[in-house]
């Protein structure tokens, strides 16, 4: 038998529900855009360049002078998985938006939706279970020690799937109805 | 300075602050990403780089191995094991408590290092759900990049729910 290794990664359509959860019964705008933005980015930036690599090393043969089993290159690229990583990369991409995309909501507030849609993916996040050693750096820069609850595995989360969908559409009901009826 | 933000985001563009915040950003974030590597791995050492040293360092030693993927059948109860760095050990006895991998199901394991190559399982867990879960985050992040080019082309939709008006 061949194993090989494979990095993981949380399910984001949870994370995008747990985002229009928090907004209640509203209708979808671009609050929730740049929020589900938020919720989506610590893994866009974390997880999936280090799985791209990987699949690209494994499956085509390419890239293979990056070193991935060096784990100080994998958990540096880690850092937009921490509080303060994603503080700071939802000040730059705030900075960095072209003025007509931030004229709307202001560039604080897009800077804080996608924080504060970022720190909602890590509170997720945190509940989940892996081997130890495992977890999240919440406190660095001040701490590099780890944590996490442990309530379910890290590829648990769609199990809840159809209660988070569900408990969506009666918080939503009112309006989709409308929307349905024309 | 609220101010230079939002609305009179001109302003900032003319004294080129907010680019020169973007790249103070920027560096922090290089900055940060590199202290967290270090910091973390500050005498923890893993199998790879044990066994880089060579393999009598990394004897008796305890690792976790994580994202392992079955991709067939286990042979005379020994499983073969090829890490990242092209490394290949062979995984040795398994928990009771914990299912045998079925093919193309993704797991970790915790044990200790046996030495020529061979590693004994001491604590393991399934990921059965990884491929979906995989899909899922495609097919999620397709979506979000459509519903931001929509956003982008037509602007913003946010025409208020007329209920909330009365």
């Amino acid at each position: 038998m061949m194993i090989r290794i494979r990095a993981s990664m949380a399910d984001l359509l949870t994370h995008g529900l747990s985002a229009a959860l928090v907004r209640g019964g509203k209708r979808p705008d671009s609050t929730l855009l740049w929020l589900v933005s938020g919720v989506i980015l610590p893994d866009l930036l974390a997880r999936a360049p280090l799985l791209l690599v990987h699949g690209l090393q494994h499956r085509l043969g390419w890239m293979e002078w990056l070193a991935l089993d060096d784990d100080r290159l994998i958990t540096a690229m880690g850092f937009p998985h921490t509080p303060a990583g994603m503080v700071l990369v939802a000040t730059l991409i705030a900075l960095v938006l072209p003025a007509s995309l931030t004229r709307s909501p202001g560039r604080w507030r897009v800077a804080g939706l996608l924080g504060g849609g970022s720190l909602l993916h890590l509170l997720v996040d945190v509940m989940q279970r892996h081997l130890e050693p495992a977890g999240y750096y919440l406190l660095y820069p001040f701490s590099v020690e780890r944590w996490e609850l442990g309530w379910f595995r890290s590829d648990g989360s769609l199990l809840a799937l159809p209660l988070l969908a569900v408990l969506w559409v009666v918080l939503n009901w009112s309006w989709l109805r409308r929307v349905r009826s024309g | 300075m609220p101010a230079v933000w939002g609305h009179r985001a001109v302003m900032t563009d003319r004294w080129g602050l907010r680019w020169a915040l973007a790249v103070l950003v920027l560096a922090l974030l290089i900055l940060g990403g590199r202290d967290l590597g270090r910091r973390a791995h500050g005498g923890e050492v893993t199998l790879n780089e044990c066994l880089a040293e060579g393999d009598v360092p990394c004897l008796e030693r305890r690792f976790n191995l994580g994202g392992l993927r079955s991709e067939g059948l286990p042979v005379d109860g020994a499983r073969s094991v090829v890490l990242v760095s092209g490394v290949e050990i062979e995984l040795h006895g398994w928990p009771d408590d914990v299912p045998e991998p079925g093919s193309g199901v993704v797991f970790a394991v915790i044990g200790r290092y046996l030495g020529n190559h061979r590693f004994a399982v001491q604590d393991a867990e399934l990921y059965p759900l990884h491929g979906m879960d995989m899909v899922v985050g495609v097919l999620v992040v397709g979506i979000w990049l459509v519903a931001v080019l929509v956003a982008t082309r037509r602007g913003y939709d946010d025409d208020p729910d007329p209920s909330e008006h009365g």
